[in-house]
């Protein structure tokens, strides 16, 4: 049995062949993403604490039965959000809820993300925008631009981790990302 | 900087939720879906798109050969113009069905493991593109023939290019007959008796007078054929024109183009009479024209020279 030390220092394919031969490793797996998949999950509007621990556990129920089918030459992290972002979206519509999110504090950070000249990026900082704002505005925002801004501006994925986990062309990844930074820069100047 | 607000803003859940998931899944019996099913869905998903573009490239050889050989070398014998009579031959419901094949190709691609990847104008481009490959090697090998063919024997519904043909051809009323020559008295050869049985089982008694001697021996070769002339009478037929019928088997552009060439030929010698033409001859009864000259009179050399 490999010990935990050794464990933390395999990556996360070598966890997922070594679950796939005795089950408790899956709890590392677990350990991994269980904070990360949290966040997500808030990001997107899950803001009850049940709704989103009932959510987080189908979520890695998903995984494990899925681990055979996990592909190697994707990152194991955006096959992970995929199966994340899909429960979330299943759960919205069995629920037939609309997301209520909490980007708390990150939104500010989405601001130096969203002008394209120094101009707006001043406009913007001047009018102040708060966080709250930013997070009921996103909300407005359609899904298609909506969770392309999530996972680039506050997962912090790349171009091609997102076209992984949306399913969609990288090229189709930047077009969403630039019209949904317009998108919210002009639903935040009319706001204001 | 991102971190930063990530600790600031975000508390972690600290929960037990590790052990939860492997208590769930003891206790629920849980184990990870066999990688043979899987593979099985990933390469059905091929298989389906496989699936997809060959009916696609099927769909696609049937239109071509339905557009191609639809009698297009003597659409001038059967439609005022070459636009009514593509609209009328045009293979719709294989075109329709090729749309939808190519549709769903492009949907199957876009689920395979990296499908997604790649920009819808790559998918559609690549599924058309074998598609139409597939298309001509299909149509190469007669195979859109074969496919009509037999779709037009086992469905009563579908119109075959045969039935197209008939359809059009068997009009005796335009001028216009498909059928076989039933009788020929090769006997009385001043006095030519020809029986010709058409789609419709009708017995006509053929007039050749003004048939070219190709034409004839085409005729009397005993085959399939199609007539072009006018009725003269109850059940009497005046051949202008004898051409083999298309539907049959699958003609080649050559074929085609040298029916063109000989139709060419055969109403510009009708054309060429009905100029010299200066009546007095011996009249037709019905239509006061000269029996040798009534090819000359048909509504298609009026439409061919106008």
């Amino acid at each position: 049995m490999v010990g935990p030390q050794t464990t933390t220092e395999l990556s996360d394919s070598e966890i997922v062949r070594k679950t796939l031969q005795e089950r408790h490793f899956f709890e590392q797996i677990v350990s991994r993403y269980e904070d990360k998949l949290t966040r997500y999950l808030r990001r997107l509007g899950l803001s009850v604490h049940e709704d989103r621990q009932d959510v987080l556990q189908d979520i890695f129920i998903k995984i494990y039965k899925n681990l055979y089918g996990y592909d190697e030459r994707m990152p194991f992290s955006s096959w992970v959000y995929r199966i994340a972002h899909n429960e979330a979206i299943s759960w919205y519509r069995k629920k037939k809820v609309r997301p209520e999110g909490h980007l708390v504090g990150d939104a500010d950070e989405l601001f130096l993300y969203i002008p394209d000249t120094a101009l707006e990026h001043e406009v913007l900082f001047d009018q102040m925008i708060d966080a709250q704002s930013v997070r009921e505005t996103l909300l407005t925002l359609e899904a298609k631009y909506r969770d392309p801004i999530i996972l680039r501006f506050f997962e912090y994925k790349e171009y091609d981790e997102i076209s992984d986990i949306l399913k969609i062309p990288i090229g189709t990844v930047g077009t969403l990302i630039s019209q949904g930074k317009k998108k919210l820069a002009l639903a935040l100047h009319v706001k204001q | 900087m991102a971190n930063n607000y990530k600790q600031q803003n975000i508390q972690p859940e600290t929960s037990h939720i590790a052990g939860e998931v492997l208590k769930r899944i003891t206790s629920e019996s849980i184990t990870p879906t066999s990688r043979l099913r899987f593979l099985c869905a990933e390469w059905g998903v091929w298989i389906v798109w496989l699936a997809t573009i060959i009916s696609g490239a099927a769909a696609l050889s049937v239109s071509f050969y339905v557009t191609m050989s639809a009698n297009y070398a003597l659409y001038e014998a059967t439609h005022a113009n070459f636009i009514t009579f593509f609209v009328a031959v045009m293979p719709y419901v294989w075109f329709c069905l090729f749309v939808a094949m190519i549709y769903v190709s492009i949907f199957q691609m876009r689920n395979t493991k990296r499908g997604y990847r790649y920009s819808a104008w790559i998918v559609i481009t690549s599924s058309l593109m074998f598609t139409v490959l597939g298309a001509i090697l299909l149509h190469c090998f007669g195979w859109g023939y074969v496919l009509d063919q037999k779709l037009g024997q086992q469905l009563d519904s579908y119109m075959s290019q045969t039935k197209m043909e008939q359809k059009m051809w068997q009009m005796p009323q335009a001028g216009r007959l498909v059928g076989i020559l039933e009788q020929f008295d090769q006997e009385s050869a001043s006095e030519l008796v020809l029986n010709f049985k058409d789609e419709e089982g009708v017995l006509w008694r053929l007039s050749i007078d003004e048939l070219r001697a190709g034409d004839t021996e085409l005729l009397i070769r005993g085959g399939r054929v199609r007539l072009l002339g006018t009725t003269t009478s109850e059940f009497s037929f005046h051949v202008c024109g004898v051409f083999p019928t298309m539907g049959d088997r699958a003609f080649g552009f050559r074929e085609m183009a040298r029916e063109r060439r000989d139709f060419d030929s055969l109403m510009s010698e009708h054309v060429r009479l009905m100029k010299t033409y200066s009546g007095g001859d011996e009249l037709n009864e019905h239509q006061n024209i000269p029996r040798d000259r009534l090819c000359s009179h048909l509504e298609i050399m009026k439409r061919m020279h106008q």
